[in-house]
């Protein structure tokens, strides 16, 4: 899959936004014009696997003391599918993200999401969760009661404003009460404002603070990744270790374009051979932060190019890196956009954008076709507090930069 | 303070809008800002650099006389760097040459932008009466609910030399300065820039 077409009605500070993405998408602008918003809405809106998210997310990222009471802003990416923005305040805010047709649907998805995560930890995940309910339960009917009639119970519990105290009681400590507690009010205040979005599909999502954690995960399905920092990526991975077949794939690559003697490579240490055939070791972790980048970048590609068409969403990936790596890194993109279908959303502040549009910098004829060809620049600006965006073709952005001498990113002050 | 761009051709148009303001407009202060003057090698961003210098000075300039070099860096520079010259308020002086401006903003600049930025804009052209020889119209911008903005568009027709009276060949500076002067003092031109200038 690759995105054709992107239009956002309503999502965080964006509005009406309209774009037509080639191969190499790069996206410029100053801090704080909607840049990452955007590359969030494109992955949101296409993500399968958001309610799997939702889950995980449920476990470790909600914050069980607040109240999850207010609906902040209402989304139409595609035609029919309606975000709602739920958050804690206008600084922190969560989306949540389904799948239905209709809001009841929506929402009794959710519900009935609520209502599995409870039944998944009385099932015996965590036993003596079980008994606890167990008792209550009991006590409530004076009687010995089921699997099934539990069941019945907690969905009369969530149903029932006046057994919620109870309900509440039972959990003390786990992520599941927290859902079961809020889910209502999560409800309620969704249902409120329905109204504004005339019964579009309704479209819940959380946003997470570790998004590439879970998008590059396991699932070999997915169709869309978003690397929000390379650095904390790299980080992780050293740390998690690397399976074998992907340590092979970097080195033959490295190999290929970068290191002719280049004899092993390792996250722990690079082996090569100096010109008299002696073998000399670098240990990974003394290399340039930018070589890092660059291996642990060719890693991610590695992983998720192949015979499909993939998308790849990207924040700045030419941070800490020299000049002479950033030209690699552009060579990458264009590599695994050509040859392993990869559909690039590149987040840029400047040192990118440069190789982009100067020949000199990477003279070879098959790159400058390509980004002839294939590139498309967005250009977020604001004005009187609105994200305003252009779609530059490279023939447009090179005249802009040659022939008026105008900075692509716009004015500095 | 406001801040202005006057964005012209070439260097007999800034030679002008320097005399006219000097004369006419005095307690305006302008600085002239040629693209293709000095060392044009490291331009990288000069352009961009001078329009932020001259947005954050606190000194009395006002206004900017930016001389582009050519009707080709002018168009180009109005459609792709709108958002950055909407900023100043922004007037073009145009030769009109063989053109009918009306249809010539429509195909170059109003078209072009409404391409660009699809319905983040509404885009309008509203004609003034003019003088004959020096036409004004209006490229209205309207972003969203608000009531909309201007860029200024003035035409000489055919031409700032010819009506003037200006030889680009044979004559001096000097000579080209008495014939603005000249020219301005029929008082008809300082109609036009006294509804422009903020």
């Amino acid at each position: 899959m690759w995105v054709k077409k992107v239009n956002i009605d309503i999502f965080k500070r964006l509005r009406n936004i309209s774009i037509s993405p080639k191969a190499i998408n790069v996206i410029i602008g100053k801090n704080n014009v909607g840049k990452t918003s955007l590359l969030e809405a494109i992955y949101y809106s296409v993500a399968k696997e958001t309610l799997s998210i939702i889950k995980r997310n449920y476990r470790t990222k909600w914050d069980m003391t607040k109240t999850y009471d207010k609906v902040f802003a209402l989304a139409n990416v595609h035609n029919e599918k309606v975000k709602v923005d739920i958050g804690l305040s206008d600084k922190e805010k969560k989306y949540f993200h389904l799948y239905k047709l209709k809001k009841e649907e929506c929402l009794e998805e959710f519900r009935k999401y609520v209502i599995s995560c409870i039944e998944e930890t009385v099932k015996g995940k965590i036993p003596q969760r079980y008994n606890i309910l167990h008792k209550t339960l009991l006590k409530k009917n004076k009687a010995d009661v089921s699997i099934k009639k539990a069941k019945q119970i907690i969905k009369d519990i969530i149903a029932n404003e006046k057994i919620k105290p109870k309900a509440i009681r039972i959990e003390k400590s786990n992520y599941e009460k927290t859902i079961f507690r809020y889910s209502e009010k999560i409800l309620e205040s969704s249902l409120k404002s329905l109204g504004e979005i005339n019964g579009k599909i309704l479209y819940y999502m959380e946003r997470k603070n570790n998004i590439e954690k879970e998008i590059i995960g396991k699932n070999e399905k997915r169709e869309i990744f978003f690397i929000k920092d390379l650095e904390k990526y790299r980080v992780r991975l050293l740390y998690s270790g690397v399976p074998k077949s992907r340590i092979n794939k970097i080195e033959k690559y490295l190999k290929q374009r970068y290191f002719k003697n280049l004899v092993r490579f390792g996250f722990d240490d690079i082996l090569f051979e100096d010109e008299t055939g002696k073998e000399y070791e670098i240990s990974f972790s003394h290399m340039g932060d930018g070589f890092q980048s660059l291996v642990i970048l060719v890693d991610i590609l590695n992983k998720i190019g192949g015979d499909e068409k993939k998308v790849l969403l990207i924040e700045e990936p030419e941070n800490h890196m020299h000049p002479a790596y950033i030209r690699e890194l552009l060579k990458l993109i264009i590599d695994f956009s050509k040859e392993k279908k990869i559909q690039f959303f590149i987040s840029t502040h400047l040192d990118l954008l440069e190789f982009l549009f100067d020949e000199e910098l990477n003279p070879d004829p098959k790159y400058q076709n390509y980004l002839d060809k294939e590139m498309n620049l967005i250009r977020m600006n604001e004005l009187e507090s609105d994200i305003i965006v252009e779609e530059i073709s490279r023939k447009e952005g090179s005249e802009q930069l040659k022939k008026i001498h105008m900075d692509l990113r716009g004015l500095s002050s | 303070m406001n801040k202005q761009l006057i964005i012209c051709e070439g260097k007999d148009d800034s030679l002008f809008l320097e005399v006219l303001l000097e004369k006419e407009f005095p307690t305006y202060k302008y600085d002239p800002f040629d693209l293709n003057s000095g060392n044009l090698e490291n331009t990288r961003n000069k352009q961009s650099k001078e329009l932020s210098k001259f947005k954050i000075s606190d000194n009395k300039n006002n206004i900017l006389i930016k001389s582009e070099g050519g009707v080709d860096k002018v168009k180009s520079i109005v459609t792709s760097s709108f958002m950055d010259i909407i900023l100043f308020k922004p007037i073009i002086v145009l030769d009109s040459d063989s053109k009918e401006p009306k249809g010539y903003i429509e195909k170059e600049f109003k078209r072009k932008l409404e391409k660009r930025f699809k319905e983040n804009f509404i885009f309008s052209i509203e004609e003034d009466k003019g003088l004959g020889e020096v036409l004004r119209y209006d490229l209205r911008y309207v972003h969203k609910k608000s009531n909309g903005k201007r860029i200024h568009f003035v035409f000489f027709k055919p031409n700032l030399d010819k009506v003037i009276g200006i030889q680009k060949e044979k004559d001096l500076e000097k000579d080209k300065k008495n014939k603005i002067k000249d020219y301005i003092s029929y008082g008809k031109i300082k109609l036009i820039f006294s509804k422009i200038l903020v």
